[in-house]
């Protein structure tokens, strides 16, 4: 049976962006990456070239046929995508969200 | 507010005899796994068979099983001349000053000539770095002359913690000299390219050929497969270290 599992990642925070980043062993390149924006959630696709036999602690050791990487994030505002950048080195996939800018409203007092 | 952490005993359980002056390799989970994938290579590469394994409560309820056998999985492995501990499971919070007293005791009373931690330190440009570099620790004088001898870069200033930090303390306490030898590596990610930098380190230290070119080659495999040991002994650590020191 062919699956999905899903990839190592990790989030911090800088003073004005998110970074994700993302382990994706068995893929070797940008173009075997998809990243879709929808409202606050970031979800990436990375397919692999062969199939390849995985086993999680939660399946008894029992070893499934993967090809696909695949992970949903959500954050906590809705992301601008022209703002976002992405790059894939070594292995790890790198997504830099900035945070959205929130307008300051200075409130007068009566 | 106090939290109450339950020690739980450790025993150790010898499946033959062991010859005095063996060398120690510790390589428990801990960051990059470097430790556990620099072990899984030596004992596959020199052909290591288990000599011993370490029992607890505190332990998950987990045995892998190879061809149709349990294999316990916190193990120690030896080929007559090393004598390899790492495991397959994370080692829990709750567990880590028991376990490092309970090894540093066994070494003792099993008269090691001396013992090598392997492990990480965690960079977030590890992404950058396509060969990582090594730092070493040695709990004694004479240590850090063999290292610096060996051309193994002293850490000159900074912490160490972990399951590796507290046995080199207690086998200071013993009289048995012990090092360090910490790889550059991903944080939380299984890092095939710090244990390979790692085990060549190793190779000075002990005078000995360990070829890591399979190890390199094998690497989408290992990331992939120590995925899930990776993410829970992220979780452990973050539980059994305060964050000032991670």
């Amino acid at each position: 049976m062919i699956d999905n599992v899903e990839p190592l990642s990790e989030i911090y925070e800088t003073s004005d962006s998110y970074i994700i980043t993302i382990d994706l062993p068995f893929i070797k390149d940008r173009n075997q990456i998809e990243i879709y924006i929808k409202e606050n959630e970031v979800e990436i696709v990375a397919t692999m070239n062969k199939k390849v036999y995985w086993s999680s602690f939660e399946g008894f050791g029992k070893k499934i046929e993967v090809n696909k990487f695949r992970k949903k994030i959500t954050l906590p505002f809705v992301i601008d995508p022209e703002s976002v950048k992405a790059t894939f080195k070594n292995g790890i996939l790198m997504v830099e969200i900035p945070k959205k800018r929130e307008k300051k409203t200075k409130i007068s007092i009566s | 507010m106090v939290v109450h952490l339950e020690y739980y005993d450790v025993d150790v359980v010898e499946l033959e005899p062991l010859p005095a002056n063996l060398i120690a390799i510790e390589g428990l989970p801990d960051i990059g796994l470097v430790g556990v994938i620099s072990s899984f290579h030596l004992v596959e590469k020199m052909h290591m068979r288990p000599v011993a394994y370490f029992k607890s409560a505190a332990l998950p309820p987990i045995q892998s099983v190879k061809m149709g056998l349990i294999q316990e999985p916190l193990a120690a492995y030896s080929d007559g001349k090393l004598l390899v501990i790492t495991s397959e499971v994370p080692i829990p919070a709750a567990l880590v000053k028991n376990l490092s007293r309970t090894i540093a005791d066994w070494f003792y009373e099993k008269r090691i000539a001396f013992a090598v931690s392997i492990n990480g330190y965690p960079t977030q440009r590890r992404i950058e770095i396509q060969k990582p570099e090594v730092v070493s620790v040695s709990n004694s004088e004479k240590g850090l002359e063999i290292l610096k001898e060996k051309g193994i870069k002293p850490l000159e200033e900074g912490f160490v913690a972990g399951i590796f930090a507290e046995l080199l303390s207690l086998l200071k306490d013993r009289n048995i000299d012990a090092y360090a030898i910490i790889a550059e590596s991903f944080p939380t990610y299984p890092d095939p390219g710090a244990a390979a930098s790692a085990l060549e380190a190793l190779s000075k230290l002990l005078d000995i050929k360990i070829d890591v070119q399979e190890l390199l080659e094998k690497a989408d495999e290992i990331r992939l497969n120590l995925k899930d040991l990776s993410a829970r002994t992220t979780q452990n650590k973050m539980e059994a270290i305060p964050s000032m020191y991670r």
